[in-house]
């Protein structure tokens, strides 16, 4: 681009051939990415103690930009039990499990759905449970840093990550500038008991 | 001691004397007494002409920038210093000058101290002789260094019959060879003839340059599946029109041709070029093309460098661009690798 408007030198005696130009434009790039945990169909509850529950974590590229290597962090919370850990998701310290395999790509646009599956404790003596669910990391043909969110595996760290219900299922707010953290989400459920 | 005397009568010649004293300064003898008996000097020698040396002869004298290549020599249009004019007769060069500031040369068979510029004492100089006035290497890959990138200017602009009136303030030089040359005849003894005049003029180039830049109507900034605008401006930098100019256009990766067919076209290669040449562009103009794309709604990357080039011009006179080889293939975009 050294020559880019040079119109004045001489391309037979090593100049610029000025019969040639560029123009360059630069083009707005964005990587954004969030994350909505939902109850799965396929276990509707109700639940009692001992019940296997399973939730949807689904993850948005809103961005531009293609995303991969997507990781999600599940930190999972007193009276679940991962099930079949080490197929789909492993236990990668007390609390926390990670995807075995990480989403490989996520076209800008697109939307992915993974499923983590626990049983509820038979021991459990609470009435409701709310599991949360955090993307961990993921990266990008040129670099870009998510706009609205900071993954990471650490819960609640970040302003936007609160332990309430105000922000559930909310995939569209800046986590940056004081809304919700969207890569990070929660699902409840409650459980009851047996009165027999 | 009478026929003494008249055998000395019988030499016959003539005596000078001097116009202030009278005295005798010397005499010349015309008819010596040999012997033979002739008549007395009034009948024998008869009347005595006074004759000089023939007049000199000097001819000349002009080599000019002929700025507006009308062939004549206009006030405003300066001299020539330094151009090497050779005087030829016989094929043998009998004298050589280098015009001076102002652009002159003279050749002359007056007796005289010479210049570089004047030549005097040229004997073989001389009244009703055919010569010809040489500019050595007016042309040619031995151009004179004081005519680079000068062509000689139209021949007899002003109809100038030579070493007539109306020849005096036009160029008479011809292109023979390498060389300019006028081939003339002199008049009679001290007849100067200054009408043997040079004119050169700025030789025709062709040189077209393009210059892209990013469209006003399209300022950016600019997301994926944004229309995107480029001005491609053809200037006409040689002094001859160009014709039938044609761009192509070496679309990158991540733009896509808007409304393929009308201005622009697919061509091989991925490139585009004019569905219509630009048919001329007169010498000093310039021309704008705009070309529209899109930006591909899911292009990943964050710039994009757009080519554009002459791939093809024309001209009257058949000239090569002197500065870049629009020629070149469309297929290929050679110079995006000095990049």
């Amino acid at each position: 681009m050294n020559d880019d408007n040079v119109i004045n030198q001489n391309g037979m005696t090593g100049g610029d051939e000025d019969d040639h130009d560029p123009a360059k434009i630069l083009v707005q790039q964005t990587f954004d990415l969030a994350l909505k945990k939902t109850l799965s169909t396929a276990t509707p509850g109700p639940f009692v103690q001992g019940d296997v529950v399973s939730f949807d974590i689904k993850i948005y590229n809103q961005g531009t930009i293609d995303a991969t290597n997507i990781n999600i962090t599940d930190y999972v919370p007193v009276g679940l039990t991962l099930s079949n850990p080490g197929v789909t998701w492993t236990v990668v310290s007390s609390g926390t499990t990670t995807l075995v395999s990480p989403i490989a790509s996520l076209a800008s646009g697109d939307s992915m759905i993974r499923t983590i599956t626990f049983t509820i404790n038979s021991s459990f003596q609470g009435s409701s449970i709310r599991n949360w669910s955090e993307i961990s990391s993921a990266t990008n043909a040129i670099g870009l840093a998510d706009v609205d969110s900071n993954p990471d595996g650490t819960n609640f760290n970040q302003s936007g990550e609160t332990n309430d219900l105000l922000d559930d299922d909310v995939i569209n707010q800046n986590g940056m500038t004081g809304g919700d953290e969207d890569d990070h989400d929660l699902a409840e459920i409650a459980v009851v008991k047996y009165l027999i | 001691m009478i026929l003494l005397v008249l055998m000395v009568f019988k030499h016959k010649g003539v005596q000078r004397y001097s116009s202030i004293s009278g005295s005798q300064i010397n005499g010349y003898r015309l008819v010596a007494n040999n012997g033979v008996n002739t008549f007395g000097k009034a009948a024998g020698l008869g009347d005595l002409e006074l004759l000089c040396n023939p007049a000199p002869i000097e001819i000349g004298n002009r080599v000019w920038f002929d700025s507006d290549k009308d062939g004549i020599q206009d006030p405003n249009e300066s001299a020539i210093a330094g151009v090497t004019v050779q005087l030829i007769k016989d094929g043998n060069v009998i004298a050589t000058a280098v015009t001076n500031s102002s652009g002159n040369y003279y050749f002359s068979n007056a007796a005289g101290t010479s210049t570089s510029s004047a030549r005097y004492n040229i004997t073989q100089l001389t009244e009703g002789m055919t010569y010809i006035v040489r500019i050595p290497n007016s042309s040619g890959t031995s151009q004179q260094t004081s005519l680079t990138d000068l062509i000689l200017t139209q021949v007899d602009a002003d109809n100038g019959v030579i070493n007539t009136l109306a020849d005096i303030r036009d160029s008479d030089g011809m292109n023979a060879g390498v060389n300019a040359e006028d081939t003339i005849t002199t008049n009679l003894a001290g007849q100067n003839n200054h009408n043997i005049d040079f004119g050169f003029t700025n030789a025709d180039f062709f040189d077209l340059a393009l210059k892209k830049t990013l469209s006003s109507s399209t300022p950016g900034p600019f997301n994926a599946g944004d229309q995107v605008s480029f001005d491609i401006k053809i200037y006409n930098q040689g002094t001859i029109d160009a014709t039938n100019v044609n761009v192509t256009d070496y679309v990158p990766t991540g733009l896509t041709l808007v409304n393929p067919g009308v201005i622009w076209t697919a061509v091989s290669g991925g490139n585009t070029s004019l569905v219509s040449p630009i048919a001329s562009i007169a010498a000093g103009d310039s021309v704008v093309q705009t070309i529209t794309f899109t930006i591909n709604s899911n292009f990943q990357d964050t710039a994009i460098i757009n080519w554009s080039e002459i791939s093809a011009a024309s001209n009257a006179l058949g000239q090569p661009d002197v500065d870049s080889d629009q020629m070149e293939p469309t297929s290929t975009n050679l110079e995006r690798q000095m990049i």
